[in-house]
């Protein structure tokens, strides 16, 4: 499911791509492609046992990410709303009756949906060629996901519940990103003049999120911190 | 010891020698074509794999086909492009499995070939329409438990203005099934047991496929077909068996099928039980402490009001049900609301506050429900759809009001 992902990403990118062919006109989008680790809060809400845990264990999955952003003020800096989508999958085995792993495998899919507000402080870059963005951004998020069981279907609990749902919730991120175009200004300016992109940059944020249904009782949180890495195109 | 070293380099050269000279080949009758292979007598209609359509190029005869059209002969349709010169005759010769006959006359039939001709020698009477006879049992050998993979050539000779042509129709006469392959330890799950073997006697066999056959008490190859199920055949090591009743005892088998449909004998049967297991969901949902989170789907109305039998959330469904569900337009609405609304719904559940409004919400909608429950089901679909636009609609001529005002 990540490698489609990726795929509508790089497919979306081209669509996007020849719409901006002049050199002259102005950047009005931004396409992102991030990474990186991912654990939900989800054993957060017990004091004993720690289900997540002990069916996925500890460690941190990858989560892939595919960002548009549409740039309606392009002056101090940029602001922009953008939406994303993503995907990342725990893997693990069911739980025998005494506790013990079983060779069953069970899997938790998460697809998270964002709508989020940016501002981009690329003044730097714009008027004095530092190569150096800083941003931040903040939104709302949609995580649909789902749990299948040993056979692939959707689990479904004892008490009858289906595995599967929705979970609100919101994220802000901090974000620093090295402009690419400084280091070999040639290439970028052909990059301008025959795809449309004004502007290419390396980043990383920091990604404080909370999913747990805006602090519902009847909600886990999927929410996490952690940080992504990726490359961007504006447009 | 020098002579021996030449008679040892004379020999070898003679024997590459023959081995680099082609044989003599016999002309292709021009113009020839294989038209059909049909199977005469009772229960005689030959399936597709031995290949009774005219295009096909490779006729097969597996262990199934041996015992099954056993005592069957084959009509075998040809003819030719052009018609042929008036001496032109023929003959049709059959080999034995694995064997060859002459082809390079009308009389010579060769060791290995059926003592007697299909066809002996006789004119070309109809050349658009030839067609000869060929006891099945002759091309097959007659014994199914052989367990060879041989080929049998009938063979069609012409001599026309002195000159022989010849043509060879192959039939694979595949009697050899593989060998059982060896289960290993099955691997028990929540309602599945996955099946896994080994198959090192079938080890260089071409497309090997695998049959998983499994059922509730033991069977061999004699009651598989009457007992067991079996699963569609698979290509790889393991096969997990689902949809089984935890704590109950399966037995499962293996069975290797090749690439012309001949199935092996079972590997020796295995049991064991499927067992319960808590998938991520089931353990975050039970022991000790029941997680939170409910998954699903539920209803803004039912979230609203805490039960599914509370009067208003009664009202509300036997609208939808008597109302809305009898008009395609109403269905259509209930879809996109059963799309929509579960996430609405669960916001809902968790705040008491949003609660209390909603409910204050629902109030008019109860109301109308009620009253609209009292008269015809279209004109109710009529009336909600309606009071559905009417803020749609409204909406929009604010907007257009707005845009008018600033041009």
């Amino acid at each position: 499911m990540s490698q489609k992902a990726l795929v509508l990403a790089v497919v979306l990118a081209a669509l996007v791509a020849p719409q901006v062919t002049n050199a002259q006109s102005p950047r009005n989008m931004m396409v992102e492609l991030k990474f990186g680790p991912y654990y939900p809060n989800i054993d957060k809400e017990f004091s004993s046992k720690q289900p997540f845990s002990e069916v996925f264990g500890t460690s941190q999955r990858l989560m892939s990410k595919f960002e548009y952003d549409y740039e309606f003020f392009t002056g101090f800096g940029a602001l922009a709303v953008g939406g994303s989508i993503g995907y990342s999958q725990f893997k693990g085995h069911g739980l025998l009756a005494t506790g013990e792993k079983s060779s069953d495998t069970t899997k938790l899919h998460l697809l998270p949906l964002s709508l989020d507000l940016i501002y981009r402080f690329d003044w730097l870059w714009q008027k004095h060629k530092v190569p150096f963005v800083v941003y931040a951004k903040g939104g709302i998020d949609c995580y649909v996901w789902w749990v299948t069981n040993g056979v692939g279907d959707i689990s479904k609990s004892s008490d009858g519940k289906k595995g599967r749902g929705a979970t609100f919730g919101g994220h802000l991120s901090l974000g620093a990103a090295f402009v690419l175009n400084s280091l070999a200004p040639g290439m970028a300016q052909t990059f301008d003049v025959e795809m449309g992109v004004k502007t290419t940059l390396l980043f990383a944020e920091y990604v404080f999120s909370w999913i747990d249904d805006f602090g519902s009782k009847k909600s886990w949180d999927l929410g996490s911190r952690t940080f992504l890495v990726g490359i961007a195109f504006e447009f | 010891m020098k002579a021996c070293f030449q008679n040892l380099v004379f020999g070898s050269l003679l024997v590459l020698g023959l081995l680099l000279v082609p044989e003599p080949s016999i002309a292709k009758i021009n113009g020839f074509r294989l038209n059909g292979i049909e199977g005469l007598g009772d229960g005689c209609g030959l399936d597709n794999r031995i290949g009774k359509t005219s295009d096909a190029t490779e006729h097969v005869i597996n262990i199934e086909d041996c015992k099954k059209y056993s005592g069957c002969s084959l009509k075998i349709s040809w003819s030719l492009q052009n018609q042929p010169a008036s001496d032109a005759v023929h003959v049709v010769k059959v080999s034995k499995p694995g064997g060859a006959c002459s082809d390079t006359d009308l009389t010579t039939l060769g060791d290995s070939c059926l003592p007697t001709f299909a066809v002996s020698e006789s004119p070309i009477t109809a050349y658009t329409n030839m067609s000869f006879n060929v006891l099945f049992d002759e091309l097959t050998g007659g014994n199914c438990a052989a367990g060879t993979d041989l080929s049998t050539k009938v063979v069609i000779v012409i001599k026309e203005l002195g000159a022989i042509a010849a043509e060879s129709i192959l039939f694979k006469v595949d009697l050899k099934a593989p060998l059982a392959p060896e289960l290993e330890e099955p691997i028990e799950g929540d309602s599945n047991v996955t099946v896994v073997w080994k198959d090192p006697a079938n080890e260089g066999e071409v497309d090997i496929k695998y049959h998983v056959y499994w059922a509730t008490e033991r069977f061999d190859d004699a009651t598989k077909k009457a007992i067991a199920k079996r699963e569609p055949a698979v290509t790889g090591r393991s096969y997990q068996v689902g949809s089984l009743e935890n704590g109950k005892e399966y037995w499962f088998a293996v069975s290797a099928v090749d690439v012309n449909g001949n199935e092996g004998p079972l590997s020796p049967t295995t049991s064991t039980m499927p067992i319960e297991v808590l998938d991520f969901f089931e353990a975050y949902r039970t022991g000790s402490e029941v997680g939170r989170e409910e998954g699903g789907f539920c209803f803004i109305a039912t979230a609203a009001y805490g039960s599914y039998s509370a009067p208003d959330v009664w009202m509300l469904r036997r609208f939808r049900d008597e109302v809305l569900m009898t008009t395609s337009l109403g269905r259509a609405f209930v879809r996109t609301y059963y799309e929509v609304s579960p996430p609405i719904a669960k916001q809902i559940a968790g705040s008491e506050p949003a609660k209390a409004g909603v409910r204050l919400a629902l109030k008019p909608f109860v109301l109308m429900a009620s009253l609209l429950l009292k008269v015809p089901s279209v004109l109710g679909s009529a009336v909600l759809v309606f009071m559905l636009l009417l803020p749609a609609a409204a909406t929009v001529m604010v907007v257009r009001r707005v845009i008018r005002r600033r041009s």
